[in-house]
């Protein structure tokens, strides 16, 4: 069940700068929010540069220190397969790189390779092989290493696999006719093994894996289908799983996807009559506004309405369209507040694969200082790793 | 006698014809005795797929199962030598009606096309200065028309009157003509017969040999009796029946001359009538039939001949007429005239029917088995017979009768456009139907017949003439009574339901036709008091099971009617429609389409050309072919590896059986602008998408070869790869190694083959590989001694083993072993490829917007939405303004709709879920109600600056993909004769710089380049010319002067040299002039 978070992280500790300045409320309103506008949104773009709003007199620059101060994350849902949380204070583009991260640059094992020793099934080997590559795999992940990248030219078939660096899955099925069953049952009644599913994927340890490998090898989900079989088909086949990341195939990508949404934030601009509050509460599918009975309290004539679930808002802009609600509600979004969602494809947990992606982020970082560092001359050793990192940057960009 | 069942799988995989023996009882002379044999086979009757004699018929999903057959597969074709054929329909003008039109010299002109068994005649009768003359093939020139009435038998003026019409307008009309005739002086039928034999003599002076005389009329009268208007039976030269037809066509021209509304149109669908694939067979074999008679009679005339001849030389070696009793004239009878004729005709589509001097080429075709929908849309596909270069827009028009007969969209582009269509989805085409007890309850329901009748009781009063079938039965006095007793006998199924009656007040004339190849559909009738008879309870009982079609029909709630009684009645689109008068309802709008526009959709909200793109892209796009693809050997197959059903549902789908096999996938797509690689349609991909199989396609491709035999009784024969020997043994392990290696080297090509010398299943192919490592006998000449089965023994074998060129790797998918018709060994492999989405492969929506991929952007640069939602595939917007597929903007929001409420949504044509609808669906489910949502950009993070148009859209993949077209090359091969690079990819062809490209050049002045291009690039060749003569010669040696002193080397194009060779070769002497700079 989502934790409503929202309320943890208020009020925003990013609208004040390193001096404690704020902008005047226009200036502020452009600076950290997006305006969800009937025909389009605007003031999509934030602003990066740390003069921008010098003349009135607010320092947009970040340093560690005032990152820090304004970071703020809070989780509001965290099961074995999603995890839902808000981070506020920073910036899309930081947020938008941890998303990438994840998608493309965390890594996991899949299948990569497909020995094929028999398969009369009606799936053929290359469909067989790609329906198996994209089976999700938990596996040990820092046990394993990576197999080394192809050098030009070479082929990739012919990538030294070792005990180190796979992980081997048989799959042996064979279906046969269920002695007794009625002619008419269903396939699966009827015959043995008629679906092949992914928990038929067994384990076979390399070399000295299985002393190693204690937590093993078996597929997230058991009843992933593969293939189907008739009585005398035949599927006998060998897998070899790597470590990849999903930049090279999306069958490495560990998440299923990882996005975020800007904090939604819903705000009355006028009172509303009570019959145009029932009209904007039953118009909201998302069940944003909460009707309030103003007259017990004094405040006028029926009922008045007011924003309970901001949060809840899925911009489908149902409260500005309609032609009697016009103005009515104002809609814009938190440019620094996200609520980021990281949907594990199972094969570890959500938060594992976020720290992941900031691993990686932090050493991206650290390509960029070593970089930098080798440029400027500075930090003499690092020159060796520098060399190597030019040549993983290279790769990046094919 | 050996009973063996063939199956269409077992004739498509064997190479053979599905075809079945054509058994006849013989009755014949043998000597002195009459034989009559029972069930002699005659020759074998290609059998249509699914027809009532098919031996698929009436079999269940299961048992077609069995029979390697695919339930959904439409039937309707042939399997002739392998290949699956289609006798397309054709289009004709009807046979045997009266046409009036205005001829090429725009005379006003009433033409009829007779077809009977024996012949078939065009009869017209033109309008020239106000006189009617008779125009036909036969006769050398036209003939006065009362001319042709005089000689069969109207003698007087007033009885021709009377025949044409006494009324005014008639009487001055025909007034010239008959002045004509009387100018000519021919008063009587006599007189009348010997003018005609006379113009029919086309050389020398008529003789007046009286002998000559009256053989002259009795050809004439023969000629009127039998030719002129053929369809119009005369009985014992009693031309009554012909002499009121050609009456009443005057009476048609003269009416048609006063009012220009009853000239008719000939593309008026009513006039059409389509030719299906039984009555061209039934052509056909009847030709064939006869030839085989007269084949049969010639064969015993030569055998007599040559009995008598031989009985004449040795008179006493055997008793009279001994030998002739022994003749068996069914022995000697060639048994396959009729099979190898049908054969042929279907194989080649070449239809050649000696009696109407038929030459018609390109009748059938091979049926497409791209795509389920293609194979579908080739059942209802008609062709017509106009020349599709003529650039007459009438033919190819879209004419308001075809309204619900056939498709408004599925129509070719280019040059066929509009000549080629397509039936509706409800069109039902007659079959012939006897006439005869049709035409004897017309007489009961109170029709005169015409023999009973005079001229003038022929065209006054109220009455109108009944027409059955084109020809006049006689006169009803009050027409609407029996048009309304025929079709309430039709309702109540007492005569054939395909019984058209067409009531024409300005022709006085009540048409009834029973004949085939009219086009008709079912409409749901509707009471006289404006109540639709089929009611919702009917609907359940369908609904249920416990009525069927033809219990709506046979209860007379529903009927079929044609192009020409859809004239007599006011139909209703839909049921709040009916209004006093109605007659009829539609059953489903829908039907107006055919079965490929019924994929479409929301058509209604399409601009017309995109549904008529739509239409021929469907057939293209990559699907589930049928069920039983995978074990088919065609020559060529693209199989999508995921097919889905689409979002957006039609009822077309589900009655075509598109659901089951579909062709596309629905991809989520987003409408925007993206990198710049969408421009012109491109569209761009999602990598991750295509990661996980979107788009994912197999190309299946038959290798086969035949194993011949030879007449000296030697074959073809397939053998094991070599075999390395293995190293000798306490060779060092190392040295080993490297010798094995070295062995598989050498051996790479046979890597795939089997023991058996065939490639094993699943083995990798690479190009240059063998897949069959195939032998063929040295010597297959016929040489004399020795056994022959020592002969084969000691035969010498020269490999030739069958090399596997592809583009890419590709798998062996099966090998199939079987022996053809002529027992010939059979060895088809069928090779596989399997392919994912690449830069260049074609895209499309079911909305005619087709488009290439233009990027493969990794997901993580794709847009997302708030839900996360990230499109497989993004299009550009400005695809929308200029096509104006609104549809396609509607089956977004629907199919959005639907994918949030998981359920399909439909789109039917002229129907489907309505917007507002699928719009408000989206608001319940969290989406904008505009279809709008707002994305991040996934490479900057930042919210984009518009919001997007996105949802799920059914892709079509087309077959046409970059790895099969892709070529370029830097050297190759070049043309034997010119030696200049040869053309085309599958020859690895040079590029062409062409003329205009040429000319290009020329303008730049860019001589060098030119010359680079057109010389040294392509066919230089150094020849040695003498400065003396000009002429070619040796290197250092001029043989015509006989001197080396002036020969210089040049470089020329070889093709330029060969031309000189070829001038010389006809006597004519280029010469060169060098000139030293």
């Amino acid at each position: 069940m989502e934790v409503d978070t929202t309320a943890a992280l208020e009020p925003s500790p990013a609208a004040a700068d390193a001096s404690g300045a704020t902008l005047p409320p226009h200036l502020e309103r452009i600076r950290s929010r997006v305006e969800v506008g009937l025909s389009r949104p605007s003031n999509t773009a934030g602003t990066y540069g740390a003069n921008s709003y010098t003349p009135s007199g607010y320092d947009n620059s970040l340093s560690p220190a005032l990152f820090a101060a304004r970071l703020c994350m809070a989780v509001s849902v965290l099961t074995d397969e999603e995890l839902v949380f808000d981070m506020a204070g920073l910036d899309a583009p930081l947020v938008n790189a941890l998303r990438r991260i994840l998608l493309a640059e965390v890594p996991s094992v899949a299948i990569e390779r497909v020995l094929i020793r028999n398969n009369t099934s009606i799936v053929h080997d290359e469909m067989l092989a790609h329906r198996l590559g994209l089976v999700p795999l938990r596996v040990d992940i820092a046990a394993l290493e990576d197999v080394p990248p192809p050098a030009d030219g070479e082929d990739p078939t012919t990538l030294p696999y070792t005990s180190a660096n796979h992980v081997v899955l048989r799959l042996k099925v064979r279906c046969s006719d269920v002695p007794g069953a009625p002619p008419d049952a269903p396939p699966t009644v009827r015959y043995k093994n008629a679906h092949v599913l992914s928990k038929s994927l067994q384990w076979t340890p390399v070399g000295d894996q299985a002393a190693w490998l204690t937590d093993g090898v078996e597929p997230v989900h058991d009843d992933i289908l593969l293939a189907k079989l008739r009585p005398g088909q035949e599927i006998d086949i060998e897998a070899h799983a790597i470590r990849g990341v999903g930049r090279v195939h999306a069958k490495w990508s560990p998440v299923a996807t990882a996005f975020y949404r800007m904090l939604p934030e819903v705000t009355l601009r006028r009172p509303l009559a009570s019959a145009e509050a029932s009209t904007l509460v039953a118009a909201c599918p998302a069940n944003v506004f909460d009707l309030e009975d103003v007259a017990g309290r004094g405040g006028g004539d029926g009922f008045g309405v007011s924003v309970a679930r901001p949060r809840a808002c899925t911009m489908c802009r149902e409260c500005i369209r309609l032609p009697e609600l016009a103005g009515a509600v104002d809609l814009t979004r938190r440019r620094e507040h996200f609520v980021f969602s990281v949907e594990s494809s199972g094969v570890r947990p959500p938060v594992d694969l976020f720290r992941d992606a900031l691993d990686v982020l932090v050493a991206k970082c650290q390509v960029v200082l070593d970089a930098l560092d080798e440029v400027t001359g500075e930090g003499g050793g690092a020159g060796e790793e520098a060399a190597e990192v030019e040549e993983t940057g290279g790769d990046e960009d094919f | 006698m050996v009973r063996s069942t063939v199956t269409p799988q077992q004739c498509r995989l064997r190479d053979m014809t599905y075809a079945a023996p054509i058994l006849a009882d013989v009755q014949y002379v043998r000597g002195r005795e009459v034989v009559l044999r029972r069930d002699w086979a005659i020759g074998r009757m290609p059998i249509m797929l699914r027809s009532d004699h098919c031996y698929l018929a009436g079999k269940t999903d299961a048992e077609l199962a069995a029979l390697g057959e695919c339930p959904l597969d439409p039937g309707g074709y042939f399997v002739v030598r392998g290949t699956e054929k289609v006798i397309l329909i054709q289009e004709q003008l009807s046979k045997n009606r009266i046409i009036v039109e205005f001829d090429a010299k725009g005379c006003l002109s009433a033409s009829v096309q007779s077809s009977t068994h024996e012949r078939k005649s065009r009869t017209t009768i033109v309008v020239k200065a106000g006189r009617m003359y008779l125009r036909h093939n036969t006769l050398s020139e036209d003939v006065p028309v009362i001319v042709a009435l005089r000689a069969m038998g109207v003698e007087t003026d007033q009885e021709v009157v009377q025949l044409v019409g006494s009324e005014g307008t008639f009487m001055d009309g025909v007034e010239p003509s008959l002045q004509e005739c009387a100018s000519l002086n021919i008063y009587t039928s006599s007189q009348a017969l010997d003018f005609l034999g006379v113009g029919m003599v086309a050389d020398g002076v008529p003789s007046m040999n009286p002998a000559a005389v009256s053989k002259r009329k009795e050809h004439a009268r023969d000629l009127l009796a039998g030719v002129v208007l053929a369809h119009v039976p005369v009985r014992r030269y009693n031309f009554r029946d012909k002499c009121i037809y050609m009456a009443q066509m005057m009476r048609r021209i003269l009416a048609a001359a006063e009012d220009p509304t009853m000239i008719d149109d000939k593309d008026y669908y009513g006039n059409k009538r389509l030719e299906l694939a039984g009555q061209l067979l039934s052509l056909l074999f009847e030709d064939l039939f006869k030839k085989l008679c007269s084949d049969i009679k010639r064969q015993a005339e030569l055998h007599f001949a040559k009995q008598k001849k031989s009985d004449f030389a040795a008179p006493g070696r055997r008793g009279g007429g001994s030998s002739i009793s022994g003749y068996d004239a069914l022995l000697h009878v060639r048994g396959d005239t009729i099979t190898q004729g049908l054969e042929f005709a279907i194989s080649t589509g070449n239809w050649h029917v000696k009696r109407f001097k038929m030459e018609r080429a390109g009748v059938t075709e091979v049926l497409s088995r791209l795509s389920f929908i293609a194979a579908l849309g080739m059942m209802t596909r008609i062709t017509s017979q106009f020349e599709k270069t003529r650039k007459v827009s009438g033919p190819r028009a879209l004419q308001p009768s075809q309204w619900g007969m056939l498709c408004p969209s599925d129509t070719p582009e280019g040059e066929s456009c509009g000549l080629v269509k397509n039936l509706a989805l409800m069109t039902h085409v007659t079959t012939d139907d006897d006439s005869a007890p049709l035409a004897r309850l017309l007489y009961d329901l109170g029709t005169e017949d015409t023999s009973q009748l005079s001229g003038a009781e022929l065209n006054e009063g109220d009455g109108a003439l009944v027409f059955l079938n084109g020809l006049i039965l006689g006169v009803h006095a009050n027409p609407p009574a029996l048009a309304a007793a025929l079709r309430a006998l039709r309702r109540r199924a007492l005569i054939g339901e395909f019984v058209s009656v067409w009531l024409h007040p300005p022709h006085r004339a009540i048409y009834i036709a029973c004949d085939g190849g009219r086009v008709c559909r079912p409409l749901i009738i509707v009471s006289p008091s404006g109540v639709p008879l089929v009611t919702d309870e009917h609907m359940t009982g369908i609904a249920r099971g416990t009525l069927v079609w033809r219990d709506l029909m046979h209860n007379g709630l529903i009927e079929y009617l044609d192009v020409n009684e859809e004239n007599n009645t006011l139909i209703a689109t839909t049921e709040p429609e009916i209004m006093a008068g109605t007659t009829h309802l539609e059953i489903a709008p829908l039907t107006i389409l055919g079965v490929c526009a019924g994929l479409i959709p929301y058509p209604h909200h399409n601009q017309s050309p995109r549904n008529t793109y739509q239409c021929a892209m469907g057939k293209q796009a990559i699907g589930a072919i049928a069920y039983n693809q995978h074990c088919r050997a065609d020559t060529l197959l693209y199989l999508l590896s995921y097919p889905q059903r689409p979002m957006v549902q039609t009822r077309t789908l589900d009655l075509v059986g598109f659901n089951r096999l579909p062709g596309g996938q629905n991809a989520s797509l987003c409408v925007m602008s993206y990198s710049g690689y969408d421009i012109e349609d491109a569209v761009v991909l999602n990598r991750a998408s295509v990661d996980r199989g979107f788009g994912r396609c197999v190309v299946l491709r038959k290798h086969a070869s035949t194993m011949r035999r030879y007449p000296n009784n030697t074959t073809d024969r397939i053998m094991p790869p070599p075999v390395e020997p293995p190293p000798p043994p306490g060779t060092d392990p190392d040295a080993a190694a490297v010798l094995v290696a070295a062995a598989a080297r050498r051996n790479a090509r046979y890597s795939a083959l089997d023991q058996d010398g065939l490639v094993s299943p699943g083995a990798r192919l690479k190009n240059g590989y063998f897949y069959a490592n195939k032998e063929v006998p040295a010597d297959t000449s016929v040489t004399q001694g020795g056994s022959a089965a020592a002969r084969a023994a000691a035969a010498t074998y020269r490999a030739q083993p069958l090399i596997f060129k592809g583009p890419a790797d590709a798998v062996a998918e099966k090998v199939l072993l079987t022996s053809s018709e002529t027992e010939h060994f059979v060895v088809k492999v069928m090779v596989r490829e399997t392919r994912r989405p690449e830069l260049g492969d074609k895209f499309s929506s079911r909305h005619g917007q087709k488009g290439v991929c233009g990027l493969i952007a990794p997901q993580e640069d794709l847009p997302f939405n708030d839900a996360g939602v990230c499109p497989d595939l993004i299009m550009n917007p400005h695809g929308f303004p200029s096509r104006m597929t609104v549809g396609k903007m509607i089956e977004f929001i629907a199919g959005k709709a639907g994918v949030h409420e998981g359920k399909f949504r439909m789109g039917t044509a002229f129907d489907g879920d309505r917007i507002e609808d699928c719009a408000e669906a989206l608001v319940a489910a969290g989406y904008s109600y505009s279809g709008k949502d707002m994305f991040y950009s996934g490479s900057t993070g930042e919210p984009l600056r518009a919001y997007v148009f996105a949802g799920p859209i059914f892709y079509q993949k087309l077959k046409h993909m970059v790895k099969d077209k892709m070529h370029a090359r830097a050297r190759g091969p070049r043309a034997l004769l010119t030696r200049q690079p040869t053309e085309g990819r599958s020859r690895d062809g040079g590029l062409r710089l062409g003329e205009m490209e040429r000319d290009c050049l020329i303008g730049y002045g860019a001589s060098m380049l030119l010359m680079e291009r057109l010389m040294h690039s392509s066919d230089v060749f150094t020849v040695y010319a003498c400065g003396t003569c000009g002429l070619l010669g040796y290197k250092g040696w001029c043989q015509y002067c006989r001197t080396g002193a002036a020969v210089s080397a040049l470089q020329i194009p070889y093709a330029c040299k060969l031309l000189f060779q070829e001038l010389q070769g006809m006597n004519v002497v280029p010469r060169l002039k060098l000139d030293d700079p």
